[in-house]
């Protein structure tokens, strides 16, 4: 059985797994706190996960309904993240491994929103085609039969979801405002104006999303008033739609150029629902099968985490002992 | 009664096994910005010199600062962990007031003023005043987080004889320390500028009981509030992490 933790960013997240199965997984998000500065603190990121790993820990045990005593692994997230955070995390991890015998698994963050396509109702099995798309992070990954990973694309520049909330944010919604995005762009037109996206060349799998939110600061800009509040829906669902358009475009072409029947979605921007559906008929069309994670295991949880650990080696020891986190860059 | 004491308030980390009557093994090294890689290494082999294995713990201390950040959330995160997964009592003590408490021996009476005083990087430093008592130490003045030149100017005004000062406070900002009228810090090759978690150790007859709710209160004194300006936010996350 395996208890995960992941405090990557700033949700602490825990969960059980036993096999295949997923007994418990739960997720202290700290949004709220972090709505007011408009963007993730990393000191007050750190500070909560360091007040809530522990109840957050014993909550999964709870749901679970396991003591320690019969976890035999831990996995935990030590790369890429927040340093400050992802330590919280780490110490806990190894200090409850050392405490309890159990064995310790480290797991990078990326692998474990690939790894949430293994668990059910999906369960998909490698090789796969696999679209990771988050506010952090956008790229095409093929992964092999043995669940090592090749990378086929990537952005240029921003992540799909910064697009996405940078565009919420031009168009006045509050931070976070990817969701709220997608909520009134379901109300809208999306072939109300166009909003070009970078490198739409064939054969080209590579994303660039920089240019696509400069156009609707343009396109705001240079609107009336009256318009561009009249027109809010339809605005930004066809700015929703041009950048969903992309992902859905080069998913669709790279997997078809790898003849790949196999497609699956990763990280947070899954949880969008105009991708899962666009995704789903282009995918349906043309008779490649597509596993989406139901939303809860899409955005950052640990369930995700203890998915990928069933497949990685327990760390050495006592190398395990003396394990770092590793901040490489931003969440993703 | 077997406890365990971690301080990480400094880049001088401190373990100390046993309790205050009864001190088994301590140890420390310079852990410097390593705290997450080192600490429990360092734990292991001081539990395996002594025979001891982490299951026999019977209480834990962790040492709450204040001190640099992470440092401190490494050490206290630790202390939770083990006292969550062994089921037994912690306690969160003041990293100031241990270093008070090993620094009081140069203490001439009980009117003198000890100085704790710890680097608290960007220019300041954590200090608090303390005075002798009987057995130890109490607190004469609120936790203070200044520059090195107030904090001289503002225990100098409170005290009516020479300040005693310790702490990697005093060794960071030397030259304020050394030469300030009414300050009269340790020489600064001496040991009880360290934070020794020692003095984190509960009594022999302490009887606490495991509880939850009690962990959750074990916190860092972080003193300073965090740092919310433009060039540490985060705006990246977003939704869609
Ligand atoms: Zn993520």
């Amino acid at each position: 059985m395996i208890l995960a933790i992941e405090t990557s960013c700033d949700d602490t997240c825990a969960a059980v797994l036993d096999g295949d199965r997923l007994l418990a997984s739960v997720v202290s998000s700290q949004t709220l706190f972090h709505a007011r500065y408009g963007g993730v603190v990393p000191e007050v990121a750190s500070r909560h996960h360091l007040e809530l790993i522990n109840t957050v820990m014993d909550e999964a045990l709870a749901d679970a309904g396991v003591d320690l005593g019969r976890i035999g692994r831990v996995a935990v997230t030590t790369r890429p993240g927040l340093i400050g955070a992802l330590l919280v995390g780490v110490a806990t991890a190894k200090t409850v491994a050392f405490a309890t015998g159990a064995r310790l698994v480290a797991v990078s963050h990326l692998e474990g929103h690939v790894a949430a396509n293994y668990l059910p109702p999906g369960a998909a099995e490698p090789p796969f085609l696999c679209l990771i798309a988050s506010g952090g992070h956008t790229s095409l990954v093929y992964v092999e039969k043995d669940r090592s990973f090749r990378t086929v694309s990537q952005t240029l520049d921003d992540a799909a979801g910064e697009a996405l909330d940078k565009g919420a944010r031009l168009l006045g919604l509050d931070y976070p405002g990817g969701a709220a995005l997608d909520a009134l762009a379901a109300s809208g037109d999306p072939g109300f104006a166009s909003f070009p996206v970078g490198l739409d060349r064939p054969g080209n799998f590579n994303f660039s999303f920089s240019g696509v939110k400069t156009a609707l600061y343009y396109y705001l800009r240079d609107a009336a008033p009256a318009l561009a509040r009249e027109r809010r829906a339809d605005i930004a669902a066809s700015y929703q739609s041009a950048v969903i358009s992309a992902l859905v475009k080069k998913t669709v072409a790279a997997a078809e150029s790898l003849s790949c029947g196999l497609v699956c979605l990763a990280g947070g921007v899954s949880a969008n629902s105009l991708l899962r559906r666009r995704l789903r008929q282009q995918s349906e069309a043309r008779g490649i099968d597509l596993r989406i994670p139901p939303p809860g295991l899409c955005t950052d949880n640990a369930a995700m985490i203890a998915s990928a650990a069933r497949f990685l080696p327990d760390l050495p020891y006592p190398e395990r002992l003396s394990l770092g986190a590793q901040a490489t860059g931003l969440p993703v | 009664m077997l406890a365990l004491a971690i301080d990480t308030a400094t880049e001088i980390c401190s373990i100390a096994l046993g309790n205050r009557e009864h001190l088994i093994d301590e140890t420390s090294f310079v852990a410097g910005r390593s705290h997450l890689e080192m600490l429990l290494p360092a734990l292991e082999r001081l539990l395996a010199r002594q025979g001891l294995s982490v299951r026999q713990l019977e209480q834990i201390v962790a040492g709450t600062g204040p001190g640099t950040f992470s440092g401190l959330r490494v050490g206290v995160a630790t202390c939770r962990a083990l006292s969550q997964a062994l089921a037994i009592p912690i306690a969160g003590s003041s990293s100031l007031a241990a270093l008070a408490a090993g620094a009081a021996s140069c203490l001439i009476d009980e009117q003198q003023n000890l100085a704790a005083v710890i680097n608290a990087r960007r220019g300041q430093v954590f200090a608090r005043l303390y005075r002798k008592s009987k057995r130890t130490v109490f607190p004469a003045s609120a936790v203070y987080c200044l520059k090195p030149e107030e904090l001289v100017e503002v225990v100098t005004v409170a005290s009516t004889g020479p300040v005693v000062a310790a702490g990697d406070g005093v060794i960071a900002y030397k030259k304020v320390f050394y030469g300030a009228a009414g300050v009269r810090p340790l020489p600064p090759e001496d040991e009880r500028h360290q934070v020794r978690s020692f003095y984190h150790l509960p009594g022999e007859k302490s009887r606490m009981k495991y509880s939850a709710e009690a962990l959750l209160k074990v916190l860092p004194a972080y003193i300073r509030e965090p740092d919310a300006d433009k060039t540490v936010l985060l705006r990246k996350k977003g939704t869609w992490q």
